[in-house]
């Protein structure tokens, strides 16, 4: 009979406690396991499908989710040997499916381009050249793939092996792709998904054996079959508390008609703002200033910094960057601009120099202030209001207030919609070079914008034509101003390369417009070469985020337009303004955001202190654009979108422009980009790095703080505790086995194991063997140790050697000794250690208890 | 429980967060579930406890010192709903030990079970095998909470001194069927009914002493000495004092050994002790199963911390047979002794330690009436063996 305790008590525990209870069969509890491990491998993959249009043969699906879970199941409920035959299953399976491989391959592809078009709101493929035809199967073979592989591990770690930690891993992978992007599930899927998590963790908590704190007491626990019995029992009632949670908390939210705050919503811009701000990869980019086409502001610009087609790739990093909250929609899509590029040389925009803008400010504005700021601005606030006046726009023209709030409020770079009308902020916002603000003052900013679509082209004809009729209405200042345009927007660099297109592109764009007397034909004529010219740029070419470097030494207008054909949207814009200089109208390069009045639609609905309702929308980095601005004679700066994206919206905004034509009995077929290109929300923003960094707003960098503080809180209290705990189960573990050992039936083995002990016990009082025989050694230890008593250790030497170098087996009555005395002596110099020590003992070497 | 506790906040502040940046109402719904789980989880727990029934059988009667014993903790859980979780702090020891030893037993209850835990013990040493559960902890499903039920009463088991083989030589003693006085063989009395012996006179002696028929007969004076009746029985003298277990044991079990002894020669004797809650002697008379009433009385008293509790017997109180049983005996006990009248007096000294054994032994050399027997807690039956008390 094994004797369990032997003390002081006078009573002795003969054997562990023996646990009696009708437990289930195991069988029938791995029947219920698989059946968890079967919810949790269908719901993973029910709520990764549930969020995105995926093309999958459902029946194909299910059987191999099946087909993968019956074997999985059967192997991980024979036994543990029949547990390692997963591998070679997995193997095999994923052999059978190997001539699938290069399907499989392009069903990755298909299922990014999908991911990609549902997470960024976008028709844009990420991978291009795909023919649909074996979409459906190429899909499910991926996802056939991936199930093997997933189901062999959710069914091992649920079945055999069960931990809560591994199967929330696995199969939250799935469901996080989307979740990451905002994606919602179908609700009944993650409740399933979530059920099983639940169950699996309680499962997972009843299986595990309860460690208690308590030095001194011997913990027994219950044995297998009982604690799996109550495991199951959890792990159902459990799952089934979950699921009706639930659907409880589902009904009440639906009874009480929950609607988020805005508040809420505001805190997400900046969590958001600040939790991206503080990634590595931007971190590492803000050091090291990577090159961006996208620059928003001219501070601190210079020409290595920012030129163009110096990466490879632009990616969105979907950081917010402005919040509009505005009343009426604009019926037109709205272009932001916060850039303009008038020079451009070396592949880089720049603004024009000093002087000129001196010219500029000493021969207009400081004679007539109103027209010079109108000037400066680009403003066409006096033709607006004189169409509806004059002419009776149909629909007329209506105008509401916007408030833009930047998130990186330590931006100085505003962004101001064409046309800047009245400035309710002249404090914080000041018209700067080319048509741009400077933010002066940090904060929100107001600014009355047009709800109605005016910049067409009609509109344009109309208002040349009531300047050709009404010359008293020209301004002569306009003439000067006008003089500056046609001196310093026309430039083109002298270069080979500039040579190269402008002869490339000589029959498209024919002779040098230049200026006429009259407006309405100035217009017409700009017009149409504009559309000669977006057709010469986006005809065979293709838009891409991915154009690859502009090789070293090449212009890229040159590589672009000559060569690759293909760039996003500041080549389209680059080359589009180019050839219009090169076609002699004045142009500029502009940066900015681009909002379509779909998505001014979809904005949200907030209710202001005073009852009013106003809409708000966020934009983000993935609505940054580049276009070109045109000079029409008389008119002013107007937005041009050479990107083919813009493509449909021109087509659309043509027929408008027929329309109005043929009242007008002038003909054009041009368009002015009054509507955002569809691609404008996936034209990149690239991390502005250097931007962000400058940006980043306050609330962001406090968070930023608060997100800092919070993990090194997290890691100053878990990683200690983590690793105590680990020390701790470690020690526990090492001294589970040591007690087994002394404990051994092989009574000389026990002898050893316990005089080793012994002696590491004694290394750690400072006394070794040094070249002496055990008998030695045991005789000068009982001299110098004060825990052993005379003849002691002498004895457990001279039993160890005989148990270790003879035949002899060693009796029971020995090995007590040796044992007892390890054990004694463990006591004694446990209770001789404190501090640091006894943590060095207890927890690292492992030699007390 | 703190690392979940710490675990489950921190999953919670995730959700927070998820629920500021994930807009869809699913992070709310998933935000309020985990919020209220652990509430669900503590209702299961609550009332899962309730209807759980610890009930503790210990064996009727008496078991012997070495005798193994069964317990057994009866866990019922007659609910629908499981207990994830459920500890036991059972605490165990004999009484007359200082010291017990406390098991913990986990295991989860299933719906609808009962089930059994057997302890199986083996009582060393005789005393009281006092058990108890010092604590019922009922763990919920996610190990957050836990429930502190009710444990039920201790139980202890009288665990009897094992009884070795001694032999009691009757006639120094009162018979228990005697009719007739007894007097004493080695002292002599005033019971003018028996002469205990002839002596020549001394100075001092009374005159009513003188043997005149003798005294004519003989050349001088001859007294006769009256005896001494021995009203008392054979009396076992415990000195129930502070000792190790295995000493009280021994002295226990040579107690008992005695007592059977002296039964079995059908000599009528008491037990006696010092009980220092009252601070007299307690005195037991045994019958025939009362030696183990007395036993039981004897082991309920505390012990005391007199170095002797000889003084409380009247000098003159006269005892056929004094058989007392001490520790260490020491030689002023041995010189106490010598002054009472006791017709004959056996001495156990248990001593663990043999050279003390020995010392003693050599001392008690002086004290002629005194028989001396020492015994070593560990060699009980070879020390008992051949006494004939």
């Amino acid at each position: 009979m094994k004797q369990v305790s032997s003390l002081d008590s006078g009573v002795r525990l003969l054997t562990a406690p023996r646990m009696s209870a009708q437990a289930p069969g195991k069988n029938r509890s791995q029947v219920w396991m698989s059946l968890l491990a079967l919810l949790g491998i269908g719901s993973t993959f029910a709520v990764f499908l549930s969020m995105f249009t995926l093309q999958v043969n459902y029946s194909l699906l299910i059987g191999g989710m099946l087909l993968c879970w019956l074997v999985s199941s059967v192997l991980c409920t024979l036994g543990r040997r029949w547990v390692l035959g997963l591998i070679p299953a997995v193997i095999g399976g994923e052999l059978l499916l190997v001539k699938y491989w290069s399907l499989a391959v392009d069903g990755f592809c298909y299922m990014f381009n999908s991911i990609y078009q549902c997470v960024h709101h976008t028709t844009e493929l990420h991978y291009t050249g795909l023919t649909n035809q074996n979409e459906m199967q190429a899909t499910t073979a991926l996802l056939l793939f991936c199930m093997l592989f997933l189901g062999a591990l959710i069914c091992f770690f649920t079945i055999s092996r069960p931990n809560a930690v591994i199967c929330f891993v696995l199969t939250f992978a799935l469901p996080e792709i989307g979740l990451y992007y905002g994606v919602a599930p179908s609700y009944p899927a993650f409740a399933c998904l979530l059920a099983y998590w639940v169950g699996i963790l309680a499962q997972d908590r009843a299986y595990s054996p309860l460690h208690l704190q308590s030095r001194h007491s011997h913990q027994y626990h219950a044995k297998e079959p009982l604690r799996r019995q109550v495991a199951i029992q959890t792990a159902l009632i459990g799952l089934v508390m979950v699921l009706l949670l639930f659907t409880a908390v589902c009904a009440g939210l639906k009874l009480s008609h929950f609607s988020r705050s805005q508040q809420l919503d505001q805190w997400r811009m900046q969590i958001k703002t600040g939790m991206k701000n503080i990634t590595l990869p931007n971190e590492l980019e803000f050091h090291t200033t990577v090159a961006s086409p996208f620059r928003f502001s001219d501070e601190n610009r210079t020409t290595d910094t920012f030129l163009l087609g110096r990466q490879n790739e632009i990616r969105f990093s979907y950081q917010p960057m402005l919040q509009l909250e505005y009343g009426r929609m604009p019926e037109y899509n709205m272009y932001l601009k916060s850039y303009v590029g008038s020079r451009y040389e070396s592949n880089s925009w720049s603004s024009l120099t000093k002087a000129q803008y001196e010219i500029l400010e000493t021969d207009i504005q400081p004679e007539d202030s109103d027209l010079g700021q109108r000037l400066l601005t680009q403003s066409i606030q006096y033709w607006s209001m004189s169409l509806e006046e004059n002419y009776g726009i149909e629909n007329g023209i209506y105008i509401d207030e916007m408030m833009i709030s930047q998130t990186q409020q330590e931006s100085k770079t505003a962004y101001v919609p064409y046309p800047v009308f009245i400035l309710n902020d002249p404090y914080r916002l000041k018209p700067y070079h080319d048509g741009t603000y400077r933010l002066y003052h940090a904060g929100d900013y107001h600014l009355i914008y047009l709800t109605t679509d005016y910049l067409n082209p009609s509109n344009l004809l109309v208002i040349a034509r009531y300047m050709d009729n009404h010359p008293e209405v020209q301004e002569n200042k306009e003439s000067r101003y006008r003089k500056f345009v046609y001196d310093s927007y026309l430039y083109v660099p002298d270069t080979e390369a500039m040579h190269r297109v402008q002869e490339a592109y000589r029959d498209r764009l024919g002779n040098s417009i230049g200026t006429s007397e009259s407006y309405a034909e100035h217009v017409d004529t700009v017009l149409r070469k504009l559309n000669e010219i977006y057709a010469a740029v986006t005809e065979d070419s293709s838009y891409t985020l991915t154009p690859g470097a502009v090789p070293e030494n090449r212009d890229l207008v040159e590589y672009f337009l000559l060569e690759s054909r293909k760039g996003y949207c500041s080549y389209f814009a680059t080359a589009g303004v180019m050839l219009c200089r090169m076609a002699g109208i004045p142009a500029r390069y502009v940066e900015g955001v681009a909002v379509s009045k779909e998505e001014f639609e979809q904005g949200e609905t907030v209710y202001k202190s005073d009852g009013t309702a106003r809409n708000r929308l966020t934009v983000d980095d993935s609505h940054a654009h580049s276009w070109a601005e045109i000079y029409l004679d008389g008119i002013g700066w107007i937005p041009y979108d050479f990107t083919p994206g813009g493509a449909d919206s021109n087509q659309q905004a043509a027929s408008q422009t027929t329309s109005a034509t043929s009242t007008s009995q002038t003909h054009t077929t041009t368009t002015v980009t009054t509507a955002a290109p569809e691609h404008t929300q996936t034209s990149a923003a690239n991390t502005q790095t250097s931007q962000r960094s400058d940006a980043a707003s306050g609330t962001s960098a406090s968070f930023r703080w608060v997100l800092l503080i919070l993990t090194i809180l997290a890691l100053v209290i878990l990683l200690p505790l983590g690793i105590l705990q680990y020390l701790k189960r470690r020690a526990e573990r090492i001294w589970t086995k040591r007690k087994a050992a002394f404990a051994s039936k092989d009574t000389n083995a026990a002898v050893i194991v316990a005089y080793q002990y012994l002696l590491l016990l004694l290394k750690e009082a400072g006394i070794t063997p040094a070249g002496e025989t055990p008998g030695e050694f045991a005789l000068r230890a009982e001299a110098e140790c004060p825990f052993l008593s005379a003849h002691t250790l002498t004895r457990a030497a001279g039993i160890a050697e005989c148990a270790d170098l003879s035949q002899h087996t060693v009796s029971e009555e020995d090995r007590r000794f040796v044992t007892a005395l390890a054990m004694e002596l463990q006591k004694a110099v446990a209770s001789d250690c404190t501090g640091f020590r006894r943590f060095r003992l207890r927890f690292i070497r492992c030699l007390i208890q | 429980m703190i690392l979940v506790k710490l675990a489950y906040l921190l999953l919670l502040a995730g959700l927070v967060l998820f629920f500021m940046l994930f807009k869809d109402p699913l992070s709310l719904i998933l935000l309020l579930s985990i919020l209220l789980l652990p509430a669900c989880s503590w209702l299961w727990l609550r009332i899962a406890g309730r209807r759980v029934q610890v009930r503790m059988l210990c064996p009727s009667g008496a078991l012997t010192a070495g005798e193994q014993a069964e317990l057994q903790l009866s866990l019922q859980n007659p609910g629908i709903l499981p207990i994830p979780h459920a500890v036991f702090r059972i605490r165990y020891g004999n009484t007359l030990a200082q010291q017990s030893e406390t098991i913990v037993v986990s295991s989860g209850l299933p719906s609808g079970s009962s089930q059994i835990i057997g302890l199986q013990l083996l009582p060393e040493y005789c005393g009281f095998l006092r058990i108890e559960i010092v604590r019922i902890q009922l763990y919920d499903m996610l190990r957050m909470f836990r429930m502190n039920k009710r444990p039920p009463q201790a139980e202890e088991l009288f665990i009897a001194p094992h009884i070795w083989p001694m032999q009691a030589a009757c006639g120094q003693v009162l018979s228990r069927d005697s009719e007739q006085e007894v007097f004493s063989r080695y002292r002599p009395g005033d019971d003018p009914s028996e002469v205990f012996a002839l002596r020549e006179y001394q100075p001092g002696d009374r005159l009513n002493r003188i043997h005149w028929k003798l005294s004519e007969k003989n050349s001088g004076l001859i007294v006769k000495e009256f005896s001494l009746p021995l009203g008392q029985a054979a009396v076992l003298f415990v000195e129930w004092k502070q000792a190790s277990l295995p000493e009280q044991h021994a002295l226990l079990e040579t107690l008992i050994s005695a007592s059977t002894a002296f039964s079995a020669a059908d000599i009528p004797h008491n037990l006696c002790w010092f009980d220092p809650r009252n601070e007299q002697l307690t005195t037991v008379s045994v019958n025939d199963d009362s030696v183990y009433e007395g036993l039981r009385r004897l082991m309920s008293t505390p012990v005391h911390n007199l170095s002797s509790s000889l003084h409380c017997i009247e000098p003159d109180r006269s005892i056929s047979h004094l058989v007392y049983l001490t520790g260490a005996v020491q030689p002023e006990q041995l010189a106490r002794l010598e002054q009472l009248h006791a017709d004959r007096i056996t001495v156990f000294s248990i001593d663990a330690d043999d050279a003390h054994t020995a010392c003693t032994e050599r001392e008690s050399a002086a004290f002629s009436q005194i028989e001396l027997c020492s015994v070593a807690p560990h060699r009980i039956e070879a020390a008992l063996q051949g006494v004939v008390l």
